[in-house]
């Protein structure tokens, strides 16, 4: 099993497209940082007016911390595609290059070969997630330092620097969960279409589905967003509530939690059952 | 005869009483600033802070001085070291009556440069201190203000409350992206409420 995923993170490595999403993403923290160093101001500005009337406003409003979040926030709907460029491949192009055929010859099984596969991504993610967290806290607090933030929930809130921290943890750990249950469905689609473009098409429309009826507010569709494996995705967000509303993110969780067992176990007993000579 | 002269005089000895009882609270207030530590709980409708300690500095038409962690919200009236922008102003002074041991006055500014209009205050005849003031300004509403004493001439907490516009929150910056609806009055108005309690208060 060591040798297997040995193998497979070598492989993961090796091809360049593993680099794309990284380099994307490095990308578009330095353009929200220098987005927020130019304007910035002019953006708190607005937001806040109707606090000036009645307070003296006083701290470093624009900080690091508050850009982190702010990267956080724009990216969460960004992630997942950066995310389904790597994992969606892992399969499929095992089966595009013929490479499945010669793997399957040799004595493994075919649910530890999946095994290692499903490690992979894991630990990709797991990566990737950490180098998001990493670049964003890292670039920002070095420009703009620390301080509170301004949190537009339910209103404004404010959550402390002290504060900050552990909940910026705590979302990086949730959302790296809810990528992997993302990466779980795109390995399945990966596994059934054994073609990388279907499948990171495939993978990509569900996603973009999900993420507009989770937008649609009206009746019908309101209904339906705690079915969306999307909403669960972004409830990372309610780390950020003055008071953390731990129930709701517990039922996200065992949500994610189901919605990843169930396609590791429906990617298993497809390739499991797969012909290979097709 | 007398009682026409009782009614004539009268007036003017009352007035000239409730005028020395304001020439007392302002020396009593009289002061070249104040330093403070404060514990800020702010109670606005859309808006959730922890409440904060922080350090303040008044020094009269001086722009107060405050310290702390983080982001702070400090009320533009109300505050400790604001009884003298009252007090000392140009202004023209209404007695209004007496409510049991209380005096009534309107205080209405004579400065075109003042931020505020009137004042209501409401003071305590046997301790000087002044309990309740109701500032009107020019931009930013009006705002109540309650204060509680213990020893000191200065207060140890004062409650300040004012109408505000509601938060205007834009879409899809910062958040989930979902409006949320605050409850206003018919005016699109919230109420909102700011308790300070002193510590450390030093007159400079």
């Amino acid at each position: 099993m060591r040798a297997l995923l040995t193998n497979e993170l070598y492989k993961l490595f090796k091809k360049p497209r593993t680099y794309i999403s990284p380099v994307v993403i490095v990308v578009i923290i330095i353009l929200i940082n220098l987005g927020m160093f130019l304007e910035g101001g002019q953006i708190l500005d607005f937001l806040l007016a109707t606090l000036r009337e009645q307070f003296f406003l006083e701290g470093n409003l624009i900080n690091g911390y508050l850009i982190t979040f702010l990267s956080l926030s724009t990216l969460w709907v960004h992630i997942p595609i950066l995310v389904v460029i790597v994992t969606a491949d892992l399969m499929s192009s095992e089966f595009e290059s013929g490479a499945i055929r010669m793997l399957l010859t040799r004595p493994i099984k075919r649910s530890a070969l999946m095994s290692a596969k499903m490690l992979t991504a894991l630990i990709y993610v797991t990566l990737f997630m950490l180098f998001i967290g990493a670049l964003s806290y890292g670039i920002a607090t070095l420009i703009f330092g620390k301080g509170d933030i301004i949190v537009l929930y339910e209103g404004i809130q404010i959550i402390t620097s002290a504060q900050f921290v552990p909940r910026f943890l705590l979302t990086l750990a949730y959302s790296t969960f809810g990528m992997m249950a993302f990466a779980a469905m795109s390995i399945y689609i990966s596994t059934a279409t054994k073609n990388s473009l279907a499948a990171i098409l495939v993978s990509l429309g569900v996603l973009i589905i999900s993420t507009l009826l989770q937008t649609f507010s009206l009746g019908i569709f309101e209904s339906w967003k705690p079915f969306l494996f999307t909403y669960h995705m972004s409830q990372w967000q309610l780390f950020f509530y003055t008071d953390i509303p731990w129930m709701e993110i517990l039922v996200s969780t065992v949500f994610l939690a189901a919605f990843t067992a169930v396609f590791v176990g429906l990617s298993y007993r497809k390739f499991n059952r797969l012909n290979i000579t097709e | 005869m007398k009682i026409f002269a009782l009614a004539f005089f009268l007036p003017f000895a009352l007035f000239g009483q409730q005028d020395a009882l304001l020439e007392e609270v302002k020396k009593a207030y009289k002061n070249n600033g104040v330093q403070c530590s404060v514990l800020v709980h702010i109670e606005v409708p859309g808006l959730k802070m922890p409440d904060k300690n922080i350090f303040v500095k008044f020094v009269p038409n001086q722009k107060p001085v405050v310290k702390g962690d983080g982001m702070m919200l400090v009320p533009k009236k109300g505050l400790i070291g604001q009884f003298n922008e009252v007090l000392d102003a140009k202004s023209q002074v209404i007695f209004l009556g007496n409510d049991a041991d209380t005096a009534i006055y309107k205080v209405v500014s004579l400065d075109p440069n003042s931020d505020w209009v009137t004042a209501d205050l409401r003071i305590c005849r046997s301790n000087k201190r002044i309990y309740f003031m109701d500032i009107f300004t020019k931009e930013y509403g009006s705002f109540q203000v309650r204060h509680r004493y213990k020893n000191q001439m200065l207060p140890v907490q004062s409650i300040i409350s004012f109408e505000a516009d509601a938060l205007k929150l834009p879409l899809k910056f910062m958040g989930r992206g979902e409006a949320e609806d605050i409850p206003t009055d018919a005016n699109g108005k919230v109420k909102g409420r700011v308790i300070l309690r002193y510590s450390n208060v030093v007159m400079l």
